[in-house]
């Protein structure tokens, strides 16, 4: 359960970094297509568009500059005086050699006009009488057409003194020639009376109009075309499949306008439509373009940003995998350092290098594994000592000699019938054996540690006769409560041999136990010789600062109490432990400091 | 240790280096749609047969609504079948999707059609058609239906009374057989013995012109003569001027040359059958491509044809057809005598 739920969490650190990569490069990506798809869309269209009007106007009036060329011609050629005189008839009257004389300087008048400008093609005039006369020589009508049926002729004659222009056509009037052209006419009028001489024509070469229209390209399909007012094709590129109604032409549409720009939509497909209108002839110039064409603009745009969002996106969960993968290696050995660890194996060197927090992580781990492997080693090391100790307070709690001296003194008494006294030793001498023997948990009751050095004392008191008095003045209420055992039997020991012993008069020990501010104090006290200040450097005092005059015991009382003191600080930490007063010829007074250590259910039962 | 720091610029390298292998095949997806190339191939490009050349346009305006981009060969000279063959044979070593082709020979370019088909490349035959199964469609004039147009307008000429003869150009060519077809549908309910049978002028107009000099001596009441291609129409018109007798025999002619049209304004051509070779060129392409992008195609498609009499020449629909073409700023024009 444990490794599948790891295993998860593993995952999921990349699975969150290539989500968040991929979701901050998608996000990005999207937004900022959507962004300049927008405006590419809305400025390739109003590019478009006003490009295309800008150009449709253009062509218009470049055509226009034609058509005004052509009504100047028209204009000089009607208001000269020779044309005026020979088709108003006032020439009829001269011989025929003046006559073709003014015919001469009318052709040759008409030729200069016409070599003004190449795109010129004929200029021809005609008279009610059917005379004609072109503006070169050698040029022989077409016998096989007749003027007066001519469109063009017609379209004069319909609107008198206004110059009429044809869409383009085939002119025919000229033998041997079917030119494309635009044809312009009029009527020739008497300038005064308006009445009406015959017509002329100026024909320009369509050419022209088909090149200039032609080779404007508006975008890739995109085209012009012209449609005079009535609706008929001057240009178009398509004219054909127009006229075979393979495809149609919206002209209904483009004669509703005049100007601007509007959208069609038929089968073959949305186009914009850009019109201007020649103020000169009524045509309708008209610019058409294709709004699948920037829509495809547009989706290739599209496209590619889709793509490189691809890319981005691939990119962001590679590079995800791989700094994840960064991440969690080591943060994967760590953890099975830790497994290590968790198994009881201290002796593991982190193999992490990253320089990161990770790598800090694993440093920090490295040494707080040290540390606790030391502080594990010192904690044997102090268990071991403890054992050691209290082995070595046992030993030296009942000592052979001891044993000798008090059953010398059972003999010496049972010798003297005292048979109290040898009570009273022996019942004493065996609970204090009792409860050396016991090996029953380290800390025992205060209660019994008391009994303990009560026994020893009835023991000793009994040994000493007068000259060993005793007391024990214990509060009830730190009875209960734990101490190491065998602490005050050597303090007792020390007090009998140190103190009392070598007093004359005998002497008295006191052992008193009360509550201090949270400490328990038990002080073992007694009248005797005290201490000698040179002695005192022998006494182990390194944890003990608050010394006055120490008095170092001989060397087996001395080892009882380090004993004593060492345990204490074992069990207890270095605040704890004893503390000597002592003077020369009042008496030594040793206090045991100890924490308050409630007893538990375990220890009560022993 | 230290080699996996290197890793993300690795992985970046490997990953820009991939993305470098796929970019050309990557970038075509992303690029429009369209403009891939198509081969034509004609029976000329000579500059001189003014129909392939509004076929050409055709093709072009085509090619610009429906976004290809066209390869525009062929030979020199209409009737070079091998250069012909040659040239087919090099467009199909470059693969391309779709050919359009316009057979000089009816068998000879089968084999090499059928090789390109092999490999998948798509062909539409324009104008003339190909023995074969292989092209899947055929773009062409509807010669059976222009064969009935100008037979009605000799049915509505000339009395039915009077012999009237066919003039074609070569026996057994496609074109031949179908207009003749339609012509004699056209004359079906007059008396065979008066349809003088058809006579071949080997596309030569002095043949035609020679034909026509002797049926008129042998049939002084001829009422009336179907020519049914341009030499045809050229040659018999040429003698009908020259014997002036335009106006007992007439003549309905196939094509629009310049000396057609001459004699269609002078009264010696009656009528004038004339094809559409933009439409052509134009469904051509059309026709390819819709095949290339396999929408359904119909293995058929004609063009009609427009017959154009006297009167009627200079509208604004005829005009186009009989003058296709609008010269250039300084070209001459005034002359085509020849």
């Amino acid at each position: 359960m444990k490794a599948v739920a790891a295993g998860t969490r593993r995952r999921r650190i990349q699975t969150t970094i290539a989500l968040a990569f991929g979701a901050i490069v998608l996000g990005t990506a999207i937004l900022m297509g959507i962004l300049s798809y927008s405006f590419t869309e809305e400025a390739v269209q109003r590019t478009s568009r006003d490009y295309t009007e800008q150009l449709v106007t253009q062509v218009q009036t470049n055509i226009d500059s034609y058509i005004t060329h052509m009504q100047n011609i028209a204009e000089v050629v009607q208001l000269n005086e020779q044309v005026q005189a020979y088709l108003s008839g006032s020439v009829d009257d001269l011989s025929p050699q003046q006559r073709a004389q003014v015919r001469a300087r009318i052709t040759s008048f008409l030729n200069t006009i016409s070599r003004t400008r190449d795109d010129i093609s004929l200029i021809l005039i005609v008279g009610n009488g059917g005379e004609v006369l072109t503006h070169d020589e050698a040029i022989a009508l077409n016998p096989a057409a007749s003027i007066t049926d001519q469109r063009w002729y017609r379209a004069a004659r319909a609107q008198s003194g206004r110059p009429a222009v044809s869409p383009s056509h085939v002119q025919n009037i000229v033998a041997g020639e079917f030119r494309w052209v635009i044809t312009l006419s009029r009527t020739i009028n008497n300038p005064d009376t308006g009445v009406e001489y015959g017509v002329m024509l100026v024909d320009l070469n369509f050419s022209v109009i088909n090149e200039l229209v032609s080779r404007i390209g508006l975008g890739k399909r995109g085209y012009l075309f012209i449609v005079d007012p009535e609706g008929r094709i001057v240009y178009h590129p398509r004219q054909e499949l127009i006229y075979s109604n393979l495809e149609r032409e919206h002209i209904d549409l483009v004669l509703q306008h005049a100007g601007g720009s509007f959208e069609v939509g038929d089968t073959r497909g949305v186009r914009i439509y850009s019109v201007s209108v020649s103020p000169n002839t009524g045509w309708r110039i008209v610019g058409v373009n294709y709004a699948a064409e920037m829509v495809r603009n547009r989706d290739t745009i599209a496209r590619y940003y889709v793509f490189g969002t691809l890319l981005c996106v691939v990119l962001a969960l590679v590079m995800s995998v791989i700094v994840s993968h960064r991440l969690s290696r080591p943060i994967l050995r760590l953890r099975s350092s830790m497994q290590a660890v968790e198994r009881g194996d201290f002796d593991i060197a982190v193999d992490v290098s990253s320089q990161n927090e990770i790598g800090d992580l694993a440093r920090d781990f490295t040494i707080m594994v040290a540390q606790i492997k030391e502080l594990m080693r010192r904690n044997a090391d102090e268990q071991e000592q403890k054992r050691k100790s209290e082995l070595m307070a046992l030993q030296n709690q009942i000592t052979p000699h001891f044993l000798y001296n008090t059953l010398d003194s059972v003999i010496w008494m049972a010798e003297g019938k005292q048979h109290a006294n040898v009570v009273k030793t022996i019942s004493a001498l065996a609970r204090m054996l009792r409860l050396s023997v016991s090996r029953g948990s380290e800390l025992i009751s205060i209660q019994d540690e008391i009994d303990h050095a009560r026994n020893y004392l009835t023991i000793q008191k009994i040994r000493y006769r007068d000259k060993l008095d005793f007391s024990i003045e214990v509060d009830g209420e730190i009875m209960r409560l734990r101490t190491p055992k065998v602490i005050l039997q050597p303090l007792v020991e020390n007090a009998i041999y140190h103190g009392i012993k070598n007093k004359e008069s005998g002497g008295r020990v006191t052992v008193t136990g009360s509550l201090h501010d949270g400490e328990v104090l038990l002080r073992v006290q007694d009248d005797g010789v005290g201490m000698s200040a040179e002695r005192h450097d022998e006494v182990p005092v390194s944890a003990v600062g608050v010394l006055t005059r120490i008095a170092a015991p001989p060397r087996r009382g001395r080892v009882g109490l380090r004993n004593v003191h060492e345990r204490i600080q074992l069990y207890f930490g270095p605040k704890y432990g004893l503390s000597f007063e002592s003077e020369q010829g009042a008496g030594t007074s040793v206090t045991v400091r100890l924490p308050v250590v409630e007893a538990n259910g375990d220890d009560d039962e022993r | 240790m230290n080699a996996n720091r290197w890793i993300p610029a690795l992985g970046l390298l490997a990953f820009l280096t991939l993305v470098a292998m796929v970019w050309p095949h990557v970038r075509p997806m992303l690029e429009p749609r369209g403009g891939e190339t198509v081969y034509v191939v004609l029976k000329t490009t000579g500059p001189q047969m003014e129909f392939w050349q509004i076929v050409r346009a055709g093709l072009q305006a085509a090619a610009l609504e429906y976004d290809v981009e066209p390869v525009i060969v062929g030979p020199q000279w209409e009737k070079d079948v091998d250069h012909q063959i040659e040239i087919l044979a090099e467009v199909i070593e470059r693969n391309p999707r779709g050919i359009l082709l316009a057979a000089s020979d009816f068998n000879r370019l089968v084999p090499l059609a059928e090789q390109a088909a092999a490999r998948g490349i798509t062909i539409v035959t324009l104008d003339s058609a190909l023995n074969s199964d292989v092209p899947v469609s055929f773009v062409a004039t509807d010669n059976v239906s222009a064969g009935m147009k100008a037979g009605r307008e000799i049915q509505r000429l000339v009395p039915t009374h009077r012999p009237v003869a066919l003039v074609s150009h070569i026996e057994g060519v496609a074109t031949a057989i179908e207009r003749e077809e339609g012509v004699r549908t056209a004359l079906a309910n007059r008396d065979p013995r008066l349809i003088l049978g058809t006579f071949y002028s080997q596309n030569e107009p002095d043949i035609a012109y020679a034909i026509v000099l002797e049926l008129v001596e042998r049939y002084p009441d001829l009422g009336g003569i179907v020519a049914m291609n341009e030499s045809s129409t050229v040659g018999a018109g040429r003698a009908l001027r020259d014997l002036g007798i335009a106006d007992r025999v007439h003549l309905v002619g196939f094509d629009n040359s310049r000396e057609e049209i001459e004699f269609l304004q002078q009264g010696i051509v009656k009528a004038l059958v004339v094809q559409r070779p933009f439409n052509m060129g134009y469904l051509g392409i059309r026709t390819l491509v819709q095949a290339i992008r396999r929408q359904p195609v119909d293995p058929v498609i004609h063009t009609d044809a427009v017959l154009v009499r006297r009167d009627d020449m200079f509208t604004e629909e005829n005009q186009k057809l009989l003058f296709p073409i609008v010269q250039g700023r300084y070209a001459e024009q005034s002359s085509f005598a020849e």
